[in-house]
């Protein structure tokens, strides 16, 4: 079973481009649709109506509110109700964090390939990313989309190339990787391309990493919290230099980076750069500067993946338990365009 | 109800009217207050009845609970694991469980005593305190202990976390290695520790331990419980802040509501995901129009941002003391504005949850741009928590007439937590500004949350006063409260949030005859206050039953 998750906010038209995708495809008993939208209500109950397509809506919340069945629990019923359904398609709500629903449909052991949609209004644009409170959610968004489909709710999209032109670079500095739909009728099958070699796509981070954590994590304080020490090896699709200008670094999630130290390997598998991070600054130098082998170069020396990174990182954490969450939060900033993350 | 005016005589009645603070005879009839004063006034009034049953106590209004929710009649159906010694709906005190042996022990006697027929529905703790006691304290294999086949949860006190045995664990097809997920920690064994984290991990397990959702937005049972253990600690008017209303769960209210045993008066606030802004507003008028003296309805919760102690608050920079990363919005700016106008229009108050300051302030960044297009709206917005306001946030609340109702029971449960880990030392002194607002002139509450912390105003009263934690820390004495301020916060200061505050809240003429009788005086500085012990409560409905 697959699953394409919608995300975008309020009022982007997730709905319209939802009701666009499965419209023609009302007849096939094979396809729900989940909803977790706040607002539209009217809009959303458009699902399904004429039709027998299963129709879930999804309130989420927490247990002292007492609102509604879980993710899991909806899913579970669908499949229970029809087990002849092969894609489910799940509106997210305005504000919703797809990595987070990723996460949590990754322990359905039915669900087999994940595709992320965003939906962005470019009329809409410039206002929204000029907001903090949208800003930060359409970067978490886009981070973890697949496809952008660029919308314009307030006018007509091909009578706005440049806007559009202007939505895309900025998207791009977001997450370099993402795809972008072309106007509609767009099919389905679209949403989920044929797997190519790049398992990038689809990799979360590993779990080696969790059962790893314990060993690398060294007990001194620093600045007053415990840091996280890792040691990771991942390939990256762009150069040293473009992995220092990473939006992460200048995000959110670089506070909780105390300091990152990253080596290249080139074909000749000797190390070749070395960029230092400290906070939200960094620097670039050759790899053998002062002429220091440290346990990193080793590492990175006999790193079996050519073309590959390595590099030691340290992070900010409490606990344990948080400092999983605080790590996977951090390298989750980086998946868009690191592959084959792997704690060494 | 009779006619019949009665007064009860007191060694001394505090009213919370300003103009008349002391009295020692207070007299009623149908249940509203007709005279306050001494046996004089009261004889003036009519009345013929004089009871003195009460004349060594202490007569408050009775005390209003602005925050709380009606779950915690319910969940007493389950297996207490708390860490404090608690008092259950039939008043009685249950004592905390100090240990890991205690709770295991609690929880393999409740499954002894349960029908074997019954065991595989599963059994459920609740009131583990991780903060407390270490979250490495429970695991699956320590809840295996009690039964390796008995699918068994127990909740955490955050109401956020369920520590699963392995059995459950099995159930939910979690107990398997090569899982990454971060509300599910992985042990050294590969497998997971047990606990799971976040609402949906946690609704998933819930269901197989006999603790569906829809149980815990209230019951029958449930509402008879909370309701007693109102009466309990001196409660009259109580909320129950987020509930989804659906219609039969409003007639089963409506239902109960009336029996002669439901001695409060409940005022039920809609929750609903999945509303636009102008349905939720109009499904609370709707509401609106089935309140009764006892039951009400009509008000609007909203939640803008999760908890600090969880580390789901949204917090302004520096952000978390401990580099956590900053929590999560629960709501769409959108969607918060959209309601915000609509219930203006209508006369309906919005009840906004904010924890974390960055939550705080985009709440009054809306009212705010509300108010600068209906300048002349009545609105009555009430803050929930406002933990973190700081004095800015606060003269603007001022400003904009919006009330506040602090947490003050977080400073002794969690206030530790937050000087060391959250928040640090100077934004943890700072936490719940009752005296700040005080000063500001913003009318304001304390609350329990409960079942989040204990239902009890009185306690609730002291950790504002006293704001000292759990291991004896005073968290930012610049904020105390007189005893006086304090008690106003549990009565005026909360039916005022309510919209109340011309029905209950103080001792005058013509307000409901809601009445408190207490052991001790609070005002005496030799009586602590969260020692003083309630002796009886009457609700306006229930005021001849003394007789």
């Amino acid at each position: 079973m697959r699953v394409l998750l919608i995300t975008g906010f309020l009022g982007a038209g997730k709905t319209t481009f939802v009701n666009a995708l499965i419209n023609p495809l009302r007849q096939n008993s094979d396809i729900a649709v989940l909803v977790n939208d706040f607002g539209e209500e009217s809009v959303s109950a458009e699902y399904g109506t004429s039709s027998g397509m299963p129709v879930r809506y999804l309130e989420s919340g927490c247990i002292c509110c007492a609102i509604g069945p879980s993710l899991i629990n909806t899913i579970k019923d669908l499949l229970s109700f029809d087990n002849a359904i092969s894609t489910i398609v799940i509106e997210l709500n305005g504000i919703a964090r797809p990595d987070q629903t990723k996460q949590t449909l990754n322990l359905v052991s039915e669900i087999g390939r994940q595709s992320t949609c965003c939906v962005i209004d470019t009329s809409d644009f410039e206002t929204a990313v000029s907001d903090q409170f949208y800003y930060e959610i359409l970067t978490h968004q886009v981070a973890h989309s697949d496809f952008v489909f660029l919308n314009s709710v307030n006018g007509d999209i091909k009578a706005n190339a440049g806007e559009a032109k202007t939505v895309r670079r900025r998207l791009t500095g977001i997450n370099p990787r993402v795809s972008y739909l072309d106007p509609l009728p767009i099919s389905l099958d679209q949403l989920f391309p044929l797997e190519t070699a790049d398992p990038s796509r689809t990799a979360s981070t590993p779990s080696v990493f969790q059962s790893n954590l314990s060993k690398t994590r060294e007990n001194h304080s620093y600045e007053g919290v415990n840091p996280v020490h890792l040691n990771i090896s991942f390939r990256y699709s762009g150069t040293p230099e473009e992995l220092a200008n990473e939006r992460f670094w200048a995000s959110d999630v670089a506070y909780q980076l105390v300091r990152a130290k990253v080596i290249a390997v080139a074909d000749s598998a000797q190390p070749q750069m070395v960029a230092q991070f400290a906070g939200r600054r960094w620097k670039l130098s050759d790899a053998e500067e002062g002429g220091k082998q440290s346990h990193l170069h080793n590492l990175a020396r006999h790193s079996l993946a050519k073309e590959s990174l390595v590099a030691s990182v340290v992070l900010r954490g409490a606990g344990e338990s948080l400092s999983s969450q605080t790590t996977t939060h951090f390298l989750e900033a980086m998946t868009s365009r690191v592959l084959n993350l792997c704690v060494i | 109800m009779t006619d019949e005016v009665i007064c009860f005589e007191a060694n001394s009645i505090l009213t919370m009217d300003s103009e008349q603070p002391r009295a020692t005879h207070i007299a009623t009839s149908k249940g509203k207050i007709v005279a306050v004063g001494n046996e004089a006034d009261c004889r003036k009034a009519g009345a013929t009845r004089f009871l003195d049953q009460f004349k060594d106590g202490f007569i408050l209004p009775g005390f209003v609970e602005a925050h709380a929710h009606a779950m915690e009649g319910t969940i007493w159906k389950f297996v207490y694991c708390g860490f404090d010694t608690r008092t259950n709906p039939k008043g009685e005190k249950v004592k905390g469980a100090v240990t890991l042996n205690e709770i295991i022990a609690r929880l393999a006697d409740k499954l002894q005593a349960s029908p074997a027929g019954e065991r595989a529905n599963g059994l459920a703790g609740w009131g583990f305190d991780a903060l407390v006691l270490g979250h490495d304290v429970l695991s699956r294999k320590d809840l295996d202990k009690v039964s390796s086949e008995v699918p068994i949860g127990v909740i955490h006190q955050s109401l956020h976390i369920v520590t699963a045995n392995s059995a459950l664990l099995r159930r939910i097809d979690l107990l398997r290695t090569n899982i990454c997920h971060p509300g599910i920690p992985i042990a050294s064994d590969g497998l997971p520790t047990g606990e799971l984290r976040g609402p949906d991990l946690l609704s998933l397990a819930c269901s197989f331990i006999g603790l569906p959702q829809e149980l815990l937005s209230c019951d029958q049972q449930g509402l008879v419980n909370f309701s007693a253990l109102c009466q309990s600690k001196g409660v009259t008017t109580a909320t129950d802040l987020a509930n989804p209303l659906a219609d039969s769960t409003v007639e089963m209210m409506l239902r109960q509501a009336e029996t002669p045993d439901f001695g409060i008066t409940l005022i039920s606030l809609l929750r609903s995901q999945g509303l636009s802004g102008e349905n939720m507003v109009k499904r609370a008028v709707e509401l609106r129009g089935k309140s009764t003296k006892k039951m009400r309805f009509g008000k609007i919760k909203l939640v803008v941002d999760g908890s600090i102690q969880g580390f789901t608050a949204r917090i302004r920079p520096p952000g978390y003391f401990n580099g956590a990363p900053n929590g999560l919005w629960y709501i769409d700016k959108k969607l918060l504005l959209q309601v915000l106008v609509e219930s203006v229009q209508h006369g309906v108050q919005v009840h906004i949850h904010t924890n974390g300051d960055e939550a705080t302030q985009l709440v009054v960044d809306a009212i705010e741009d509300v108010m600068k297009h209906y300048p002349n709206c009545l609105h009555r917005f009430v803050i929930q928590h406002c933990q973190m306001a700081d004095e800015t946030l606060l003269r603007r609340m001022s400003k904009l007439g919006i009330s506040a109702n602090f947490f003050a029971n977080h400073l002794y449960f969690w206030g530790d937590q937050h000087w060391e880990f959250t928040l640090g030392p100077e934004r943890a002194t700072k936490m719940n500004p009752c005296r700040t607002a005080t000063e500001l002139g913003i009318e304001f509450s304390v609350h329990s949350d409960a079942p989040v912390t204990p239902l009890d105003p009185l306690f609730t009263a002291w950790c504002a006063v006293e704001r000292t934690s759990r291991s004896g820390r005073v968290i930012g004495p610049q904020e105390t409260l007189t005893r006086r301020q304090a008690l106003r916060a549990i009565t005026l200061g909360a039916a005022y949030t309510l919209e109340m505050e011309g029905e209950v809240g103080s001792l005058q003429v013509g307000k409901q005859a809601d009445l408190v009788i207490l052991d001790k005086d609070p005002l005496d500085h030799h009586n602590e206050l969260r020692q003083i012990q309630v002796i009886k409560t009457l609700h306006a409905s229930q005021i001849q039953s003394v007789l």
